[in-house]
Formats: C-alpha cells, sequence, structure tokens
C-alpha cells in the first residue's frame, strides 16, 4: 500500500508534466488541425530560457519561470507566423514535414551553439527541497509545489477558455474558422494566441519537469514530447479536459510500469494508447463522427 | 418472386426515426423512381439498400438472399450499383482508370501475376481496358479517357458517375438525383441515356429525383415519402393526382 | 538499334551500375562514398515502400522504420545466430544471405498483416498514431528479446551487401511498386484514397486491399532492413526509433507523395545532402532542417509529387496498336 501511494504521487507529478505539454498539442490541433511536431521543443527551449536566466542573471524560480514562459510563447507565435501559416491552405501533410523541419532546426540550433551544445547540463536547484514523510509515504516540498503549479496553471487555462473573450473567440474559431472570421473574429490572433499558450505551458512543463529529473540536453523534447502527444490522443485530441486525463494516465501508467522494467515503462504508453484508440477511435473524451453520404 | 425485396425496413440515428417501414418490391426490368421533400429519407433508403447503412430493423432480400449485415461493396458484388447525389468520383484519377477501378471485380488475376505483369495479366488488364473504353463510348465520354476526373464539366462528371456504376455489372441500378443541376439539353440527354442503358444493360432502375419532368417521363412507378414515411405509391398519373402528394410535395413546391 | 530504343532503361541502368561498380573496383569511390551510395539504394527501397501505403493508398502510416527493424534482425538471425554463415564455405553464404532477405521481408510483412489488421479500420491522424506507437512497440520488443541481444544489440554480422545487391534489390522494389501501382491492385488502392465511400460502392474490398498494400509495404521495408543489417554489420534496437520513421516521411514529402520518381529523388537526394553539408560540421543539421522547411514552404507538393520519369509509366496502347501486335 505504501509503494502504491509513494508510486502513484510520482505518477501525479509526471502526470501533470505530461499534462501541461499535451495541453499545448490539443490546442494547436483543435484550432489549426496540425499535429505540431515541434511542440516537444519548445520545453527544451523553456528549460534552457530559465537555466539562463537563472545563472547568468540571478533570477529566482518565480521570474525565470515567467520570463521563461513569455519567451517560449513568443517563440511559438513566430514559428506559426513563419513556417505553418504559409501553408494553412496547404495540405496538412505538409505542415506536417514542415513542423518536423522546424523541429530538426529548434534541436540542432542551440546544439551548434558553443555556448550550448550537445553536452547534458545541471540545471539548478531553484526550489529548497524539503523532505516530507505522510504516512509512510515520501514527498518533497518540490514535488508538491510542482503539481500544485501545473493544476495551478491547467485551472488558469480552463477559466481562459470557458469565460473569457478571447476562449470563445477561439472556440469559435477551431469549430469553423471561415464562419467565426465572418463574424469578425481575427483568425490569425487567435491562432497566434493559441500558440503563445500552448508554447508557453510547454515551457513550464519543461522546467517543471527539469527541476526533477535536473539535467537537461536538447534533445529532452523528442521523447517527452512523444509521451505527452500520446497522452493528448489518448484523452481524445482536441479536447482541453481530454488533455489532463490523459497526461495523468500515461504519467502513472508509466511509473508505475517503470517499477517493473524499464522497457516497460516506455511501451506502456503505446500498449495503452493502441488499446484505447482501437476501443474507442477518438480517444476517451473525443466525439467520434460519422461520415455523412 | 420480385428481384429486389426490401421489407418494412427502418432507421433510427440516435432518438430520430430517419426512414420507418420502407417496403419496395423491384420486379426485373422496372424503373421505379422515389420522390419527396428534402430531408424526407431518399437518400438514407438508398443508403440501405446499398448497405452503407445498416437498417435497425426490417430485411433487404436479393433473389430471396438477405443482404443485411454484409458490406456495401459485398452488395455491389451481388449486383446492386449506385451514383452518388454529391459527385463521388476518384478525382486523381483518369477517366479511364475511374472505370477500371470499378472493374476490380473482374481483375481476376494474383498480386504475383500482377508483379511480373504475366501473360494472364496482360489478357486480363486488355479485357479490363476494352470493356471500360465500351461502356464510356456507351455514355459518350470515350473521347475524354485520359483527362482526370476532377477537370471534367459537371454534367460529364454525372455521366461519369454512371459509367462507374455500369462498370461493376450491376443487375440493379440506383440513380441518386442523376440529372441535379444540369440544364435542360443534358437533362434530355440523360433521359435518353438512362433509357439506352437499362435496355442494354437489362437493367432494373431505382432512381431519386426532384425533377418532376424525368420522373413523369421514365418512372413506371413512383414512390413518395415524406418525413421517413411512404406516403404513396403508384403510377405516374396516379400520383400527379394523389392530394396528399399535392400537399406533402407539388403543393409545397406550387407555393414558391 | 531497336533493341536498344526499347531497353534504353535497363541499358542505362546496367551501364551505370557497371560505371559504379568500376569506380569502386579502381578504388575511385572510398568507401564512405560507397556506404552512402548503398544507404542510399536502401532508403529508396523504404521511401518507395511507404508511398505505396501513405501516398497511393492514402492512409497515413508512420511507424515504419518498426518494420525495417524487423525485417533487419529475422535477416542476420538467419545469418548470423541460427546458420553461423561465416563459417561455411563462401558458396554457401550468398543463397542463405538471399534467403535470410526473403525471410527478413516475410517477417516483417507477417508482422505488418497483423498490425495492419486492427489498425487500418482508423483513419487519418489515429491510423498515424497507431502505426508510430506499433512501431514503437516493436522496437520496445526486440530490447526484450535476449537471443538477439536485447538493447546491446546484435554484433558480428556478416558483410554481405555489396553494391550489386543494393542495386540490384533496389531495382526490384521500383519495378514491383510500379508494376504494383498499375494494376487492378494499384487502382483499388488508388480509388480509396481518393474516395472511400465511392471505392467501396464500386464493390471494391477497402479492407482487404488497404492490409494488402499495408502487408506488401512491410515486407519492402523487411528487405531493405535485411540488406541495412547486413551493411552496417551491427543491429541495435534503437536505430529504428520512430526517429527513423520520420526519416522516411521527409523523404517521402521532400520527393512528392503518389510518385515512385518523388520517392528516388526525395530518399537518393535527402540521403546525401547531409554528407554534403558535413564541412559545416554542427550546423550542418540546422541547414538540413532549415532547406526541408523552404522546400516544403516554396514547393509543398517536394521535388516530384505526382508526376512519374517516362520509363516508370505504362503507356497505355490503342487497342489497334495492340492488336497489330499481338498478330
Amino acid at each position: 500500500m505504501e509503494t502504491f501511494l509513494q508510486l502513484l504521487i510520482y505518477g501525479l507529478q509526471l502526470g501533470s508534466i505530461y499534462a501541461l505539454i499535451a495541453l499545448g498539442y490539443t490546442m494547436v490541433y483543435g484550432i489549426i488541425g496540425l499535429i505540431n511536431f515541434a511542440h516537444g521543443d519548445f520545453l527544451m527551449v523553456g528549460a534552457f530560457v530559465a537555466l539562463f536566466a537563472v545563472t547568468l542573471f540571478g533570477l529566482g524560480f518565480v521570474p525565470a519561470l515567467l520570463i521563461s514562459m513569455i519567451i517560449t510563447g513568443l517563440l511559438g507565435v513566430s514559428i506559426e507566423r513563419i513556417a505553418y501559416k504559409p501553408l494553412r491552405k496547404r495540405p496538412r501533410l505538409s505542415a506536417l514535414i514542415t513542423a518536423i523541419g522546424v523541429s530538426i532546426v529548434l534541436e540542432n540550433f542551440p546544439r551548434a551553439l558553443p555556448f550550448i551544445g550537445p553536452a547534458p547540463r545541471p540545471f539548478p536547484q531553484m526550489i529548497p527541497m524539503v523532505k516530507f514523510n505522510v504516512l509512510g509515504v515520501s514527498t518533497n516540498s518540490v514535488q508538491l509545489i510542482m503539481i500544485a503549479l501545473s493544476v495551478l496553471l491547467m485551472v488558469m487555462l480552463q477559466i481562459i477558455v470557458t469565460k473569457t473573450q478571447i476562449g470563445r473567440k477561439m472556440r469559435a474559431v477551431s469549430l469553423d474558422k471561415d464562419a467565426a472570421s465572418l463574424m469578425g473574429i481575427n483568425v490569425n490572433s487567435v491562432i497566434s494566441v493559441t500558440f503563445f499558450i500552448g508554447a508557453s505551458l510547454a515551457a513550464a512543463g519543461g522546467i517543471f519537469y527539469a527541476s526533477t529529473y535536473p539535467m537537461i540536453d536538447v534533445y529532452m523534447g523528442i521523447v517527452l514530447g512523444l509521451k505527452a502527444f500520446i497522452a493528448a490522443v489518448l484523452g481524445g485530441i482536441g479536447n482541453i479536459p481530454g488533455a489532463m486525463v490523459g497526461g495523468i494516465i500515461m504519467g502513472i501508467a508509466e511509473i508505475f510500469a517503470t517499477s517493473i522494467n524499464s522497457d516497460l515503462g516506455y511501451g506502456i504508453g503505446f500498449v495503452i494508447l493502441i488499446f484505447i484508440l482501437l476501443v474507442r477511435p477518438a480517444g476517451i473524451m473525443g466525439k467520434f463522427t460519422i461520415e455523412k453520404v | 418472386m420480385a428481384l429486389l425485396d426490401v421489407a418494412n425496413v427502418s432507421i433510427q440515428f440516435g432518438g430520430l426515426k430517419a426512414v420507418s417501414d420502407f417496403n419496395l418490391a423491384l420486379e426485373q426490368g422496372e424503373l421505379v423512381a422515389i420522390i419527396g421533400p428534402n430531408g424526407a429519407g431518399k437518400t438514407t433508403a438508398f443508403n440501405m439498400i446499398t448497405g452503407l447503412y445498416k437498417p435497425t430493423t426490417g430485411d433487404i432480400r436479393l433473389n430471396g438472399e438477405s443482404l443485411v449485415g454484409l458490406r456495401p461493396n459485398e452488395f455491389t458484388a451481388r449486383g446492386i450499383a449506385r451514383t452518388f447525389q454529391n459527385i463521388r468520383l476518384f478525382n486523381e484519377m483518369t477517366v479511364l482508370d475511374n472505370l477500371k477501378a470499378a472493374l476490380t471485380l473482374q481483375a481476376k488475376y494474383s498480386l504475383r501475376e500482377a508483379l511480373l505483369r504475366t501473360r494472364k495479366f496482360l489478357k486480363i488488364e486488355d479485357e479490363i481496358e476494352d470493356r471500360a473504353i465500351e461502356i464510356l463510348k456507351i455514355l459518350r465520354l470515350d473521347a475524354k479517357i485520359d483527362i482526370l476526373a476532377k477537370n471534367l464539366p459537371y454534367g460529364e462528371q454525372r455521366r461519369l458517375e454512371i459509367a462507374r456504376a455500369l462498370a461493376t455489372n450491376p443487375r440493379i441500378l440506383l440513380l441518386d438525383e442523376p440529372v441535379a443541376g444540369m440544364n435542360p439539353n443534358e437533362i434530355e440527354e440523360i433521359i435518353r441515356l438512362i433509357a439506352e442503358i437499362r435496355e442494354s444493360f437489362k437493367l432494373t432502375i431505382l432512381l431519386i429525383e426532384h425533377h418532376m419532368n424525368v420522373v413523369m417521363t421514365i418512372a413506371d412507378r413512383i414512390k413518395v415519402l415524406d418525413f421517413g414515411q411512404t406516403i404513396a405509391e403508384g403510377a405516374p398519373d396516379e400520383i400527379q393526382n394523389n392530394p396528399k402528394v399535392i400537399e406533402a410535395y407539388l403543393g409545397r413546391r406550387g407555393r414558391k | 538499334m531497336r533493341l536498344i530504343k526499347a531497353n534504353k532503361v535497363y541499358i542505362i541502368m546496367i551501364l551505370s551500375y557497371l560505371l559504379l561498380e568500376t569506380l569502386n573496383r579502381l578504388g575511385i569511390l572510398n568507401s564512405y562514398l560507397l556506404q552512402i551510395i548503398m544507404l542510399a539504394g536502401i532508403n529508396i527501397i523504404m521511401t518507395i515502400s511507404l508511398n505505396l501505403v501513405n501516398g497511393f493508398t492514402g492512409q497515413f502510416s508512420i511507424g515504419h522504420a518498426g518494420f525495417m527493424g524487423v525485417g533487419a534482425y529475422s535477416s542476420a538471425v538467419v545469418t548470423t545466430v541460427f546458420f553461423h554463415t561465416s563459417s561455411w564455405p563462401v558458396y554457401f553464404q550468398v543463397p542463405i544471405f538471399l534467403v535470410s532477405l526473403i525471410v527478413g521481408g516475410m517477417v516483417a510483412g507477417l508482422i505488418g498483416f497483423l498490425i495492419g489488421l486492427p489498425s487500418l479500420r482508423l483513419k487519418g491522424d489515429y491510423l498515424a498514431i497507431v502505426t508510430l506507437g506499433f512501431g514503437e512497440l516493436l522496437r520496445a520488443s526486440i530490447r526484450l528479446i535476449d537471443y538477439v541481444g536485447g538493447p546491446r544489440g546484435l554484433a558480428g554480422i556478416p558483410k554481405y551487401t555489396n553494391l550489386f545487391w543494393v542495386f540490384l534489390f533496389t531495382i526490384l522494389s521500383i519495378y514491383a511498386a510500379r508494376n504494383f501501382v498499375n494494376s487492378s491492385f494499384g487502382r483499388a488502392c488508388i480509388s480509396i484514397r481518393e474516395n472511400e465511400v465511392a471505392s467501396e460502392a464500386m464493390g471494391i474490398d477497402t479492407t482487404k486491399y488497404k492490409i494488402i498494400s499495408f502487408t506488401f509495404a512491410s515486407f519492402m521495408a523487411g528487405v531493405a532492413g535485411g540488406l541495412f543489417g547486413h551493411l552496417l554489420m551491427f543491429l541495435q534496437p534503437d536505430t529504428f526509433s520512430f526517429l527513423k520513421s520520420i526519416d522516411y516521411l521527409v523523404f517521402l514529402y521532400a520527393g512528392g507523395m503518389s510518385s515512385i520518381s518523388g520517392s528516388i529523388l526525395g530518399a537518393g537526394i535527402l540521403t546525401a545532402v547531409p554528407e554534403f553539408l558535413r564541412f559545416l560540421a554542427n550546423w550542418r543539421i540546422v541547414i538540413y532542417g532549415v532547406l526541408l522547411v523552404l522546400l516544403m514552404l516554396k514547393q509543398p507538393e517536394g521535388f516530384y509529387g505526382g508526376k512519374e520519369f517516362g520509363f516508370l509509366k505504362i503507356v497505355r496502347q490503342d487497342k489497334k496498336v495492340r492488336t497489330e501486335k499481338a498478330s
């Protein structure tokens, strides 16, 4: 029982990170139907921006987090403008290949820079580590703060999407771009906002991940991004609560499976994914539409 | 026994009964038209008779064999072919390849023979091509065989739909609004073509059409649907004078 | 003269092979260049086979490296683990190698069939994700098999793959794909891509044809994997990760969908480009990425989308010409 709770709390933490990253995938997919392959790299950029904010400018955790989220968010917006927007009317698969190209650049540009390079670097401990022991389950301040912050960000996102003007616009654009634009909604700016939010959430996810597993390198976004993407699909891609549920499921399943065998830990996500998709082809919370003839 | 016997077929989508208690007995060689206002369930009935939708209740029998539960391609293989109201051609294929694709069932060679391009393969391919061109000639599309389907003018796309359905070698042909959006000349031509293929292919035809002139000219029998229910059935002149039909359908038109 | 004209393509192929082989024997082609040429050939096979599923059948599958891995391992198991071919007389080694390639293809084809059966019911992005998932599961499974070295990999594979075999199998694949596309199988697949509902209404068993194209493509990927293993002489499960699948996807799209010629160009050029950029050191892959983005922005159809080289077309002959030929 204690091991169970112990694993559960690790799973929740990892899952909340997956959820943060999955949100970006799902929002972008919901709004322009693109699997943004480069999304995983935003979390790497976020982690590096935070690293430099702390080591070069001596900032604390919260300012570093905010700055990283803003810079990564702006990066997301500019990438959409430069690389994806011209392809919006083209077959979606051309945009996917472009996204792969962007991902290659995002990973290898910092790798080529002399002051970053390919070698992994330690990520600074920004929050004082205090260990607790509750009911025989050991946890610590970092873990609890990370889970709390993830939940806070997700609640904020939910409020933005459901309660604000821009959230309404986002939902309108995701339903029908043309109709939304006829209603006077500036579709381009809504897409930009979506990319900003998605990329900045990924940056937060990257920082939270690095705070727990404190080694970062330019390729850290690949596998992490892939798993978060699976989480998004698991929950029903395009569906925001689905991404959160999918992320938590992925995180918990992975931690439990890894406790048995590390390859199993890697594979379990795919097993769950394939199973869910074969049973419910649109994911847990996705809607499956019948083609009208 | 009727060639096609559709008995008490109903279908429900969620809470909505789109078609209820649909009955139809098609005799060999007949041409029956289904008419009715938009949303009356005509295309839904077609989709059930061609296997695209599985009816919630009821039975569809072709020569006594029940077809309910089979895949659409199995309906076609047994001799029920159709065209689509919203044209569904293979756009990036040439006119000829559209036909050849519809002749896939006749390509009785193995993958190995296709990869090695054996003598048998070449012979069957030649036969398929001859058959395709033959059908295209009847539909007066033989001058267009190398044109991509998407580049055909609208009227010819409708004709290609019919040609493609004929290529599957049907006994029963279902035409879903074959003259929709056509001008009077083109309509006249389609009427002639339908009569011609009916004769030469010994077809039994079921037709959905809004165009009253067409229906009255070529149908042996007319069935009127409204809100998923059959409200009248009979010869063209009976239908024309049926007060229920005039109210549900012609009346509505008349007020326009 | 007429004979030469009619068989122009074959003659060009044989000549270009002889040229490469001579350059190789004379030592002008260094082993590095030779390796790249052979990799390009293997990549062409992979890309063409992926094209059959993604381009011609229109089913978005992105886990292709998994099948390559299955083929590579199965083939290497035959020569290295099972037969220990290197201890056999030389004239036995080549036939066993060829058998091993077929075994690699068959095992990959079988796995492709088993995976395709449930997955191909899904459409679009969902199919893509499931195939990606299966591809990764295949890799993870190989890691768990101790018999083939698990995560450490399988070493000591004899180097049977040479320019001749790569050339031969590349050409065989090109022709197999061409003949597939220009048959009722290819037409059925393309019709599924164009309009699945209409395709079914034309009597085409869409599930069957999707599975045929998927299985056939997996078979080809398995053979390519076998060549790959006997070229590198060492296999490691992580070589066949989804990043490798993505490489093939990039080759395919850069070359152009639904074009065998495009796949040849895409795989050929994109295998070579990073090597020519080597002088850029660390910036090389950055430039590669930028070029890829520029290509998709400037020419979203890829190098050769929808078009074919002359020799890959099967020209339709008029009835008259055909009857004359027959008589």
